[in-house]
């Protein structure tokens, strides 16, 4: 029968093991983590910013919106007068 | 053009056919009238707050004189409502009378004090916002488009088409608008006396006067109503500039000058053949 201070010894060294294997596995979750944020494809590299027209596309569409219509000369009598704004 | 319909919205008779679009006129007057109480512009104006929410509707409208502002090198400009105040305008034009008392001081520009992020408003609490310089021209642009068939709706000087229209022109003459819209700009109308000063509301940024033009009327065409009515004012604004200003940016323009002389730039006078 083993005496009861080598029980002890030996459940100290096992509650030992068992953190270092917790920690071990925190430490290893952790790093594939981070590394899956900086490394794997299709995941989030950065905060996710809404969905926006380049700047260039906007300031093309601004000058080009005092765009002209079309005229031509009349074919028939007015169908109403423009007045004045 | 079928039966044409007539009614009266924001401060002028609206005249369409293909359609009865009131109700978009009534939504537009409702929230950027500058004489309803109950308008969101009235609101917003009152509002002791530097920054303001306000609705979608009223973003866009803003957003919309922001970005004419910049176009025109701000000469259409939405910060003019005390501007117009001063120089009397300060009741629906129908109400609008001659009045002995000389103008108030001139109220400059003060585009650069307005922030617009998405449906956030900051301006320095006092500014008068008027965005009359856009938003009838919208509310054209909207109606138009919810005709039930071809034709044109026609508020002001504001006109858009759907399918070709003949249209007839300040001093005479007419043109067949195609596509797109056409806006007359001037000091024809909307004229009354401060003093001895007449007055009118077509208001120079520069000066935060009423602007002094050798036209009387300015009509452009435009590939909607707000491009041809921005463009119009810009070119009104620009005296004898106003022509040439037009003919770079390839827009269709016709002048009549105070004593009744028409000058049409080349894109008018090619497309259009006639004065």
């Amino acid at each position: 029968v083993a005496s009861p201070s080598r029980i002890e010894s030996a459940r100290a060294r096992a509650r030992g093991a068992k953190v270092a294997v917790g920690a071990l596995a925190t430490l290893v979750f952790g790093a594939a983590f981070v590394g899956a944020q900086h490394h794997a494809r299709g995941h989030a590299k950065h905060r996710a910013k809404p969905l926006a027209a380049p700047a260039s596309f906007e300031q093309a569409v601004r000058q080009s919106a005092l765009a002209a219509g079309e005229i031509a000369p009349p074919e028939q009598p007015p169908s109403v007068v423009t007045s004045t704004s | 053009v079928s039966e044409l319909h007539r009614f009266r919205a924001m401060g002028c008779e609206v005249v369409c056919a293909g359609g009865d679009p009131a109700r978009v006129f009534e939504r537009w007057d409702a929230a950027f009238s500058r004489f309803r109480a109950d308008s969101e512009l009235t609101r917003v104006n009152a509002s002791p707050a530097w920054t303001v929410r306000v609705s979608p509707l009223f973003a866009r409208a803003l957003r919309v004189a922001l970005d004419a502002a910049e176009q025109t090198h701000g000469l259409v400009d939405p910060t003019l409502g005390a501007a117009l105040e001063s120089a009397g305008y300060n009741r629906d034009f129908a109400l609008l009378g001659d009045d002995p008392g000389p103008p108030g001081p001139a109220q400059p520009s003060r585009l650069g004090e307005v922030v617009l992020r998405g449906e956030l408003l900051q301006r320095p609490p006092g500014l008068a916002l008027d965005l009359n310089g856009v938003v009838k021209a919208l509310a054209v642009d909207e109606a138009v488009a919810a005709l039930s068939s071809d034709g044109f709706v026609s508020a002001g000087g504001d006109l858009a088409v759907r399918g070709p229209v003949d249209v007839g022109l300040p001093g005479g003459g007419a043109v067949r608008v195609v596509r797109g819209g056409l806006a007359t700009s001037g000091v024809v109308s909307r004229r009354w006396r401060r003093g001895r000063a007449e007055q009118h509301h077509l208001i120079d940024p520069r000066t935060g006067r009423p602007a002094e033009s050798p036209w009387a009327q300015v009509t452009v065409s435009g590939a909607t109503c707000l491009a041809a009515d921005v463009a119009a004012k810009a070119a009104f604004l620009l005296g004898g500039d106003g022509p040439d200003w037009l003919a770079e940016r390839g827009l269709p323009g016709r002048f009549v000058a105070h004593d009744g002389n028409v000058v049409t730039n080349p894109a008018w006078t090619v497309e259009a053949a006639c004065i």
